[in-house]
């Protein structure tokens, strides 16, 4: 028995000439949350998809509660729930015709959980989804994620035409579900605060790669601004370990740095006669500054 | 006007399919050009344009869909005279798309007159000489027929696309009902008069003028009255949710994939064959267009069972191989509905025009295995439609058409029904291949590539 | 009962840690009271459960949370001995010391006068005071 929840080993994948993925090695824990960031095209939805079986690699495998996700059984598609970027509904049913197709996929379908989300989210059940406006469709194709309880819920993009009290409500429901700590949700989102709320691990994917895979906290604290004040000016040459970028022009230089510790600070502290002072960033930040 | 000119392009040239079919039409009506220049006129070489001419027209078929896209976008409301621009490019490209018929026709005439106008009875009678006069009056009925045939062309090529807008639109049954209503009110209408030469230049002027008018205005208006008509929007009538409501149970995979109401269809179809009888369309030319339209529409909807599937492979208990055949079977039962109300109807026609019983009787064959090949045809797409398939298409198309002709020829001729029961026995393996090649593309489908014209909004948003 | 900033870039489980020690340190949170679930906490801020059952980790680590089988969390309060339960005032000052040196760092680099950010200093201690 396999105690993670998705496993990728060295995964890659190129379409015609175009190579979208490479060397990605991961794994999902039960009870982890992965926020997924990277710019448009980054490869965000290919590597979601991957992890779905829509499409097979073309280096390396990634494995679903333990099988091959192209040829995914059906025992483990039932405890997986998708939401596409672009939602899949069928437009000449109404919402309570919609969720009755859905649920009769699934062996337990929670419809009490079901009717009370309905409520609470304003989704009219007799509304036919032609008639429907983009969020309350984005908001439907997210309840029929929900209704049988997945062990791992992928989300592409999920909230990008929801208002912020929607947006809320969806977080709540998205930490009610993986409050009991044994089902794992990954998510991709432009919208950086919500994955900064909710993800206790983050993945950048930059140009194809995992650029960086981890803890949201150690993110924050391994990626800082620090600010130089030396006693006099400068050495001409600085070293700094992992700098990203370095601004000398003020009267107090600064630089972003990653892999930040103790130990580099001293180091630095020695090499310019002085302190440096430390700033913590935000994750749009840091993310803004891993892009440089 | 440089923006209209841009628009024109892409509706004539924006994706890569639209591109092979415009330069193909082009291409053919050109070469008929030449060939028309060089060589005697005979029914063969008068058919070569009209091929063209269709191609032509199938380049530009995704007009109305762009069109309808970019009329309902919001980035319409904030360019500068966006709606005229819009409404102006979809003026020019029926114009432009109508416009080498008649030229076509106009020119083949002429050089007609002029071997004429040289020896009318030909080298046997090279004596008898026309006078100029009367070919100066025949050359003044070319052009007044020139400008009949370019209304009634233009006429036709408007409705032909609102046609095209409501089958490519809503994707759906409903889509493809409204599309046959309007080729049944074609039929009736422009082409009723055209067979029977009653068409008429000011009629035709009238109808343009009227047609044009009142959609260029709705078109220009439609924001203001989108705008009054949101103030009392009515309450959601329920009439036809309870109608669908009975069938969501153990229907499901059939509504995912659109294969749930063969009723509508049956429908859609029933209406104009019955129409088409009535007034006087028999034999080959109901052949010919119950086979078309009838396995073009079993195809299109095939077509989209790729890009649907993929809610059902990660919701159902399939592996990719399972769920070919459950489609496939889902895709059978829906047509076995269709084909059996088609062919009670045709036999009821039949029985009622006299026609040769072995006319049904290979014909009833004919009208399965055509819609069984485009069927398999629309399953093949795995991927958004390319040139191949796109080619594949057209060729089985030109093929059934071909067979519905000799088919409908075949009036009790032995040697006639050999070859029929020939291309039928061609087609049952042509049918057994495709099926086998869409089964293994299935067992290999990749949903990342069979997104929903992606190559289109693509194109429409750059 | 936290003031929780997730775009902050200081860790929401040091947010939690932070505002934990300080409460406890000055008798907000005496000897044995209850902490909000894990649940709760997370769905009322719609933050990550894991990074909030990490502060109670750390804290209960630390000694100054004790977990109780199936009930909340509660302080272990520091001696009993000192008045209200109160850190000695040497600790306590401790802990706001790097916020100090941020705002006298912060005040030199603007060129703002001592005397100047006594001023500000006990405008704002007025403003919040009851």
């Amino acid at each position: 028995m396999n105690s993670s929840t998705v496993e990728a080993s060295h995964l890659g994948k190129v379409f015609g000439p175009k190579r979208v993925l490479r060397d990605l090695s991961f794994g999902v824990s039960p009870g982890d949350v992965v926020g997924v960031l990277g710019k448009n095209g980054a490869g965000k939805t290919t590597l979601l998809e991957l992890m779905l079986g829509f499409t097979q690699p073309t280096e390396g495998a990634v494995r679903v509660f333990g099988h091959d996700s192209y040829r995914l059984p059906g025992d483990a598609k039932a405890r997986v729930g998708f939401v596409p970027q672009q939602d899949e509904l069928v437009d000449h049913l109404t919402v309570a015709d919609q969720l009755r197709v859905i649920a009769s996929f699934y062996p337990h379908w929670d419809n009490d959980l079901m009717s009370r989300l309905c409520q609470e989210w304003g989704i009219d059940v007799r509304a036919r989804i032609r008639g429907m406006s983009v969020g309350e469709r984005q908001k439907l194709s997210i309840l029929l994620a929900f209704g049988h309880k997945p062990d791992l819920l992928i989300l592409d993009e999920p909230v990008a035409s929801l208002d912020p009290i929607a947006r809320r409500q969806f977080l709540e429901q998205l930490v009610e579900i993986s409050v009991d700590g044994r089902r794992s949700i990954v998510f991709s989102s432009h919208i950086v605060s919500d994955i900064e709320r909710l993800a206790n691990r983050i993945w950048i994917l930059k140009e194809g790669r995992l650029d960086w895979q981890g803890d949201l906290d150690s993110l924050k604290e391994s990626i800082v601004r620090i600010h130089l004040r030396g006693s006099g000016p400068l050495p001409g040459v600085l070293t700094i370990p992992g700098a990203l970028s370095l601004r000398r022009e003020a009267a107090f230089p600064t630089a972003i740095v990653r892999h930040w510790n103790e130990s580099a600070q001293r180091e630095l502290e020695r090499q310019i006669r002085g302190t440096v002072e430390v700033e913590a960033l935000g994750l749009e930040e840091i993310f803004v500054e891993l892009h440089r | 006007m440089k923006a209209v000119a841009r628009l024109v392009l892409t509706y004539l040239f924006g994706t890569r399919i639209l591109r092979a079919f415009s330069v193909a039409g082009i291409g053919i009506m050109l070469l008929s050009v030449v060939m028309l220049e060089f060589l005697a006129q005979s029914d063969l070489l008068l058919s070569i344009p009209f091929i063209g001419v269709i191609s032509f027209f199938m380049g530009s078929a995704l007009m109305p869909l762009m069109f309808g896209r970019m009329g309902r976008s919001h980035l319409i409301r904030v360019l500068p005279w966006g709606r005229v621009k819009l409404l102006l490019s979809a003026f020019i490209t029926v114009a432009i798309v109508a416009l080498p018929l008649p030229l076509l026709s106009l020119f083949g005439m002429y050089k007609a007159m002029d071997y004429y106008a040289h020896s009318p009875y030909g080298e046997a009678a090279p004596h008898v000489v026309v006078s100029a006069a009367a070919i100066a009056r025949i050359r003044a009925g070319y052009i007044a027929s020139f400008w009949l045939t370019l209304t009634s062309s233009f006429l036709t090529t408007g409705w032909l696309y609102l046609t095209c807008w409501f089958i490519t639109s809503s994707r759906s049954m409903v889509g493809y009902m409204k599309g046959l209503l309007v080729i049944l009110f074609i039929m009736y209408g422009p082409l009723r008069e055209l067979a029977e030469l009653s068409a008429s230049l000011k009629g035709s002027l009238i109808q343009i003028g009227v047609v044009w008018f009142v959609f260029g205005a709705g078109f220009l208006l439609w924001p203001r009255w989108q705008a009054l008509s949101s103030a009392w929007r009515p309450r959601r009538q329920d009439g036809f949710g309870a109608l669908l409501k009975r069938q969501v149970a153990g229907r499901e995979i059939d509504l995912m994939l659109g294969t749930a109401n063969p009723w509508l269809l049956i429908a859609g179809q029933v209406a104009p064959i019955a129409f088409a009888s009535s007034i006087g369309f028999y034999s080959a030319s109901v052949w010919l267009f119950y086979l078309t339209i009838f396995s073009t529409v079993a195809g299109a909807i095939a077509c989209q069972a790729a890009e649907r599937s993929r809610v059902l492979w990660l919701r159902g208990n399939w592996s990719r191989g399972e769920l070919f055949l459950r489609v496939e079977r889902s895709f059978w039962r829906h047509n076995s509905f269709v084909m059996g109300a088609l062919i009670a109807l045709m036999v009821g026609i039949g029985g009622y025009a006299e026609l040769p019983v072995s006319l049904l009787a290979i014909g009833l064959p004919l009208l399965i295995l055509s819609t069984t090949l485009s069927t398999y045809l629309g399953l093949m797409v795995t991927r958004s439609l390319r040139f191949a398939e796109g080619a594949l298409a057209v060729v089985v198309m030109l093929a059934l058409m071909a067979v519905a002709v000799i088919a409908a020829r075949a009036e009790g001729g032995t040697r006639d029904l050999r070859i029929v029961v020939g291309i039928e026995a061609i087609m049952v393996i042509a049918a057994l291949v495709l099926r086998s090649a869409a089964k293994a593309r299935w067992e290999k489908i990749d949903w990342t590539l069979c997104r929903p014209d992606l190559a289109l909004r693509v194109r429409a948003a750059s | 009962m936290f003031i929780l900033n997730p775009q902050s870039g200081v860790p929401i489980y040091r947010q939690i840690l932070e505002q934990v020690r300080r409460m406890v340190a000055s008798g907000q949170l005496h000897a044995g009271a209850e902490l909000p679930s894990v649940r709760e906490l997370a769905v009322t801020h719609a933050i990550n459960p894991m990074t909030i059952s990490k502060a109670y980790t750390l804290l209960e680590a630390e000694g100054l949370l004790a977990r109780n089988r199936g009930k909340p969390m509660t302080v272990v309060g520091p001696a009993r001995g000192a008045a209200r339960g109160q850190t000695p005032l040497n600790k306590r000052l401790e802990q706001i010391d790097p916020l100090v040196d941020q705002i006298v760092l912060a005040a030199r680099q603007l060129q703002v006068s001592e005397a100047e950010l006594v001023k500000a200093l006990r405008r704002k201690w007025e403003e919040t005071d009851e």
